[in-house]
């Protein structure tokens, strides 16, 4: 039983508006310097949506958790407030989102997931995320969508420095300094936060007889990030950069309703580092990038008597080059090789594992630039197995004025990760990867009548994943096996429309997907969960955002809706739909040089009792207040 | 523009129309869906069958199945009593005129009336409770993981009055004149013991060695006490299977509490369920945690064990009517679906089976 328990736990184990926002406030808007080729020229077919600034700067206290939960189309899994929170973009599972931080892949190797709760949104400056599989151009994990976590240099901004500091409900405080130098040749800069909450929210705990309130308990939670980055102009088409970035977490699980009590926590110490080479010439872009991820990873559970320590080590080094083959066609092409390593108890003896991969992609468009289509491919060999060859093929074009069709199909995969081949007594070494198809076919609009700017999308898609890797009992224990099919398609629609003259701006945007991600009959025939929705899955979800800005005063309210999640396989269990809403309001102040911001954020609005997973307290109505001071000297 | 004033409206109507169609029609369908006959009201005859439901998801469930009408109703507590029954149901024990639910890791007992099964009380700040045995009108003993203990439950207030410290891991218990005997399993480890309570006192009185984990105790027809020990796996330090302490059946005799035969049932496999015949003369054993397969009988006059099942099947738990000797056997399947109940006649013949819930453990006889 115990075996069971601790595998099955380590298993478990969870905005958007593509225009600019220009403001009258001191904001360090960051030039956006193209240092992923393949991600900025080569996407192409698939919907990618760049998170506004205006988003990332009215988050900037939240993690990125809170900010897709809150404005994107993407499916966050959170239990409860700071609790372990995955993607799914979709209706693919929690592992099939690759987060690439300035291209290489935060996955982490033993369980391949990444809590979304630890990444703060100000340690990033440039969000887009990009729906749909992209296993050709990304590698293995980009299954149901990539979501692409970019920081760019500051030449020439000058020096800056911000300073913050925030309080919130439930004993909730924050303090972050920024510091950065940015020269014609060189950018340096320095951030650090802690985060801490008590989180012992009041809830009514309509599991038990009665429906007493209670407080949560057990539910502490603590973070810490320090991140550098060191960026040279070593020659007029050359660049270096150097990116570190460490972050320390505690976390105290409280129990689920449905739980008597919990003691167990959860230490994680996160060390990234980074460095890149680029050379960019008007016909031939070299690229050269190494990282080095160390992961550590303690759980404690005193009442159970378990300690589980986990340390993963990933080394990352790529080669690729931009080469423009011709006034209308580029070719990209590189080489990738990925080693990881795994230690833990929960293991015989340490694991390895190292991957080669090589990638092309070959680009083409007509002479006006109108219609662009990509065809991509690549061949990946795990150790000295060759994976299966991912192509894809993708295309772009303006079919009248302001309305552009896109599409892509394209194969995708993931690597089985070390907890499920190498587990003590259940893991499977003989896993093969998990592969799938993944279509689209959208519609975008980009209009800007007058004051107006309008812009939607509506998108059809299509995959399916095979493979999949789930753990079942056989004999006395459960083993991982490459059994479940999924079939996922649905509807994504979005709208935003803006005005803005030269004293107000507003901005109405909304966003709806509809999405139906079914389990299919597999190889041993049909059972009660065939045809049925995947958990936590909802069918239809969407928000509504309205922003007005005016005299320096700007004010934020989204309304998010969730439809009904079915939490049993066979679909005899749901968790009812809820609406939240979120309200923002911030006023700027400059004195000379000085900048002072103040917001202040209402959560959960309207009071709402509701579940992300089913039983896990969520907190009703909270606040938190901030201060930003924010100092700017260009020479 | 007049292409585009065209696409417009559009993309806004869908988004709302179908916000709004999907807000109402979730909210409809909101309760379970699950084969439920609403149109019985009373549950004080038939059978009661304890499902655990999935470790730490919260979904045990409790299951009333109508022999007589030959229909089952599944999710039984919830859909009365609108709310999760909690987590892991160990047991169920009915006596006057209630149920009364375990829930090992919700550390609770939910008590309902029997007759409508609408909750009346609970008993909370429990540690890993396991199974309830009625030793007066008025006064329960419960075994417990948590403190290696028989708590006394008093029945009318509801509240613990005592506590018995026992083995490691007391499982299953048996009263027979004014002694319980507690089976010590071992828990997540191992025991050798059946502790020996005065229902009197209150008070342990002796401690019996037996094989390796008894876990299951019932008494024949002439007074004696069998013991079922499912012995244990024997794992090195890597996780490498080194070997098996085997499964034995012990005999006791309740006057001089000692052991007076032992019966080897296997040397490798591991049943965890003991049950015994409405006549007290034909001892069954099986099911379990660790996949054993059959349901195999033995008699209580010349223990002799049986190369063939009584029952063929690999069961999680089953249990003998104690009036008419039926056999319902409970299957748990892949452990993520729902499990299946089967019953079979006095002689092992299959009568009918039916779907129950998750991770079905044993049932209870209410009549």
């Amino acid at each position: 039983m115990k075996i069971l328990f601790l595998s099955l736990w380590s298993i478990l184990p969870a905005l958007v508006f593509p225009q600019e926002v220009k403001r009258d406030t001191v904001i360090l808007l960051r030039e956006v310097e193209v240092n992923a080729p393949r991600e900025d020229h080569f996407a192409i077919g698939n919907k990618i949506l760049k998170v506004d600034s205006s988003v990332i700067r009215e988050f900037s206290t939240a993690t990125l958790a809170d900010l897709l939960a809150c404005r994107s189309h993407i499916s966050v899994r959170s239990y409860g407030s700071g609790g372990l929170s995955s993607t799914s973009i979709r209706g693919a599972g929690s592992y099939h989102t690759a987060v690439l931080w300035n291209g290489f892949n935060l996955q982490c190797p033993t369980d391949g997931g990444l809590n979304m709760t630890l990444i703060p949104v100000s340690f990033i400056d440039n969000i887009s995320l990009q729906y749909g599989g992209s296993g050709a151009l990304f590698g293995s994990g980009a299954v149901g969508g990539v979501i692409h976590l970019n920081n760019s240099p500051g030449f020439g901004k000058g020096f800056n420095t911000t300073v913050e500091g925030s309080y919130g409900s439930y004993d909730s405080h924050r303090e972050a300094v920024n510091i950065s130098i940015g020269r014609a040749k060189w950018s340096n800069s320095v951030k650090y936060y802690h985060y801490a909450a008590d989180n012992d929210f009041p809830f009514i705990n309509s599991a038990q007889f009665g429906k007493p309130q209670d407080t949560l308990t057990n539910a502490f939670h603590e973070q810490q990030g320090l991140m550098f980055e060191n960026y040279v102009r070593t020659g007029t088409l050359h660049q270096l950069s150097t990116r570190f970035w460490y972050q320390k977490n505690l976390k105290y699980i409280p129990p689920s309703m449905v739980q008597d009590r919990n003691e167990a926590y959860q230490e994680d110490e996160f060390y990234r580092g980074m460095t890149e080479w680029n050379r960019k010439g008007h016909i031939l872009k070299l690229y050269a990038r190494s990282a080095w991820f160390d992961y550590r990873i303690s759980y404690h559970d005193p009442i159970l008597q378990i300690n589980s320590d986990i340390r993963a080590i990933t080394l990352i080094n790529e080669a690729e080059t931009e080469y423009k083959t011709g006034k209308t066609h580029d070719l990209n092409f590189g080489i990738n090789n990925t080693t990881d390593k795994g230690i833990t108890d929960n293991y015989t003896i340490a694991q390895y594992r190292t991957r080669t991969a090589v990638f092309g992609s070959f680009k083409i468009h007509n002479p006006k630039n109108t219609w662009n289509s990509v065809l991509s491919i690549r061949e990946e060999w795990n150790g000295k197995e060759p994976v299966k060859p991912t192509p894809s093929i993708g295309f772009t074009g303006k079919i009248v004025k302001p309305v552009t069709l896109n599409g892509n199909v394209s194969r995708n995969y993931r690597v089985p990760t070390f907890n499920d081949l190498y587990w003590k007594v259940c893991g499977n070494p003989d896993l093969k990867p998990e592969y799938g198809w993944s279509e689209e076919l959208g519609l975008a609009v980009n209009e800007h009548p007058g004051a107006f700017s309008i812009t939607g999308h509506t998108t059809a898609f299509n995959s399916t994943i095979t493979d999949w890797i789930i753990w079942l009992p056989a004999g006395q224990i459960w083993t991982p096996q490459n059994i479940k099919k999924v079939w996922s398609r649905g509807i994504e629609n979005d709208l935003n429309i803006k005005y803005r003259n030269k004293s107000l701006m507003i901005c109405l945007s909304g966003n709806y997907s509809y999405t139906k991600s079914t389990d299919r009959e597999t190889d041993e025939g049909a059972d009660a969960t065939t045809g049925m929705q995947l958990i936590y899955v909802p069918v239809h979800k969407g928000n509504c955002n309205i922003t007005a800005e005016y005299k320096g005063i700007y004010l934020s309210y989204t309304h998010n809706f969730t439809g009904s999640r079915f939490t049993t396989a066979d679909n005899t269990r749901l968790l009812e739909p809820y609406d939240t809403g979120q309200l923002s309001i911030f006023k700027s102040i400059k004195i000379n040089e000085i900048s002072v911001r103040i917001q202040f954020d209402i959560n959960n609005t309207w009071n709402e009792i509701y579940q992300v997973m089913a039983w896990y307290a969520m907190p009703q109505r909270n606040y938190r207040l901030s201060i930003q001071f924010s100092f700017n000297h260009k020479k | 523009m007049k292409r585009f004033k065209s696409f417009l409206p559009v993309l806004c109507l869908s988004v709302v129309l179908a916000m709004s169609m999907s807000c109402k029609k979730d909210k409809d369908d909101e309760t379970n869906n699950n084969n439920n006959n609403q149109n019985q009201t009373v549950y004080n005859t038939g059978v009661l069958i304890a499902n655990e439901g999935v470790y730490q998801a919260g979904n045990a469930s409790v299951s009333h199945y109508d022999p007589v009408k030959n229909v089952l109703t599944n999710s039984l507590f919830e859909t009365i009593n609108s709310r999760p029954l909690g987590d892991v149901l160990q047991s169920v024990l009915v006596t006057g005129g209630k149920a009364y639910m375990v829930l090992n890791v919700s550390n609770k007992i939910e008590i309902v009336t029997l007759s409508d099964f609408k909750e009346s009380a609970v008993i909370s700040n429990l540690n890993s409770p396991r199974h309830l045995l009625p030793v007066s009108t008025s006064k329960a003993y419960l075994t417990e993981w948590g403190d290696n203990a028989v708590k006394v439950i008093d029945l009318a207030s509801n509240s613990i009055t005592g506590t018995i410290n026992v083995g490691s891991g007391p499982e299953k218990m048996l009263m027979t004149d004014e002694s319980v005997y507690v089976a010590n399993g071992g828990g997540w480890g191992t025991d050798s013991t059946v502790s020996v309570i005065s229902t009197s006192s209150d008070q342990l009185t002796a401690t019996i060695g037996t094989g390796i984990s008894p876990m299951d105790i019932v008494k024949d027809h002439e007074g004696y006490i069998w013991v079922l020990c499912k012995g244990a796996v024997q794992y090195d330090s890597l996780w490498n299977l080194i070997g098996h302490d085997p499964s034995v059946l012990q005999k006791i005799d309740p006057g001089t509490n000692t052991i007076i035969s032992t019966t080897q049932l296997s040397e490798d496999q591991h049943p965890e369920h003991l049950e015994i015949s409405p006549d007290g003369t034909t001892l069954y054993y099986g099911a379990g945690t660790s996949g054993f397969s059959g349901i195999y009988s033995i008699s209580t006059a010349s223990p002799s064990v049986s190369t063939t099942a009584f029952i063929t099947g690999t069961y999680y738990g089953f249990n003998v009517n104690p009036v008419n000797g039926e056999i319902y056997a409970l299957n748990a399947g892949d452990y993520q679906t729902n499990g299946t109940l089967y019953r079979y006649n006095s002689s092992g013949t299959v009568i009918n089976s039916h779907t129950v819930g998750l991770i079905p453990n044993s049932v209870v006889f209410i009549d």
